[in-house]
């Protein structure tokens, strides 16, 4: 099914490739928004997200991690002084 | 080498010239970013067949190359462990592909939401998309080998022979609109792009975003790398006091 939307897609639509200016027409009241700006959004909030998500996992680990050395070399400092 | 590591993590609050480096380079892609987001949706003209869907590759662009290129730092940084065997490329290897997973899934997902206005469809079996998803892979399978894999010395050189197999996928991917029919546009950016495939002016916004990416990239890298280091500290801490 997919082959039959791709070989629709090639032919049919104008190409895909990116990069060619539109003219400019002002906008008349009430005109309807362009209807991909859903997806223009969307991925703006999926690849911020992901970078977000990310950063501030790791700033939780990394938290964590020097919590747990603090922990770990007082131990051992603790070790030294009862030896 | 690894005692070494666990008396060089600095305690929680330190911060010395890497910290200022790392600061430095979070305001610049910060700023860098701030521009971008300003480029693209006030600056940027809109593109006749596409519409504002086209923008969408300011976003997707950057992602897809430095996801490509990340493999390419993991491949070297194993070639480096494995020549030099010193913890410090294994950790970079293994920063780069954990950063390299995130990059890969937002190229997958962003390109597939610029498809679906575009060619009506989410995902198709063209060769660039499927060699990304093998890509995809690649790094997952790394990170497996080396979460579930071999510990230690044995689990870093059997990862660094495959990030340096996976990285052959990398120069494919990029040639891969070139090499056969595909459907997924040809070349904007990098050493084999058409140079008058795309207007000027969204050439200046492209490239403001791959720079603010670029920055965004090695901030997070190093940020990776630096936790990477603490939880081998960590690692070493926890054997003396076995």
């Amino acid at each position: 099914m997919w082959g039959h939307v791709v070989v629709q897609a090639s032919h049919d639509n104008p190409p895909a490739h990116p990069g060619t200016i539109a003219p400019q027409a002002d906008p008349e009241p009430g005109d309807d928004p362009d209807p991909n700006l859903g997806f223009l959004f969307g991925v703006f909030i999926v690849t911020w997200a992901g970078f977000f998500g990310y950063a501030f996992m790791m700033s939780r680990r990394q938290r964590e991690m020097q919590r747990e050395i603090a922990e770990l070399r007082a131990v051992i400092e603790g070790r030294k002084e009862r030896e | 080498m690894t005692t070494d590591s666990a008396a060089t993590v600095p305690a929680s609050g330190e911060k010395g010239s890497s910290g200022i480096v790392r600061s430095g380079l979070l305001v610049a892609a910060a700023a860098m970013m701030a521009l971008t987001l300003y480029l693209i949706f006030f600056w940027a003209p809109t593109d006749a067949n596409l519409g504002v869907s086209q923008r969408i590759l300011y976003l997707h662009v950057p992602v897809a190359i430095l996801g490509l290129f990340s493999i390419v730092v993991v491949a070297v940084a194993s070639a480096a462990h494995l020549v030099t065997r010193r913890e410090e490329w294994d950790s970079l290897a293994y920063s780069a592909a954990e950063i390299g997973v995130l990059l890969t899934s937002l190229g997958i997902v962003t390109g597939a939401m610029w498809a679906k206005p575009t060619w009506g469809i989410w995902w198709t079996w063209d060769p660039k998309l499927t060699l990304t998803l093998v890509l995809w892979f690649i790094y997952v399978g790394y990170l497996m080998l080396r979460t579930y894999g071999p510990k230690g010395s044995q689990g870093a050189r059997y990862g660094a022979v495959v990030a340096l197999v996976g990285a052959i996928d990398a120069p494919i991917v990029y040639y891969a609109a070139e090499l056969w029919r595909s459907t997924h546009p040809t070349l904007v950016i990098g050493p084999a792009a058409d140079s008058g495939s795309m207007d000027p002016s969204m050439a200046v916004v492209l490239l403001a975003s791959m720079v603010a990416f670029a920055l965004l990239y090695v901030y997070v890298l190093v940020e990776r790398y630096a936790l990477r280091r603490s939880e081998a500290a960590a690692d070493e801490l926890y054997r003396r006091t076995a």
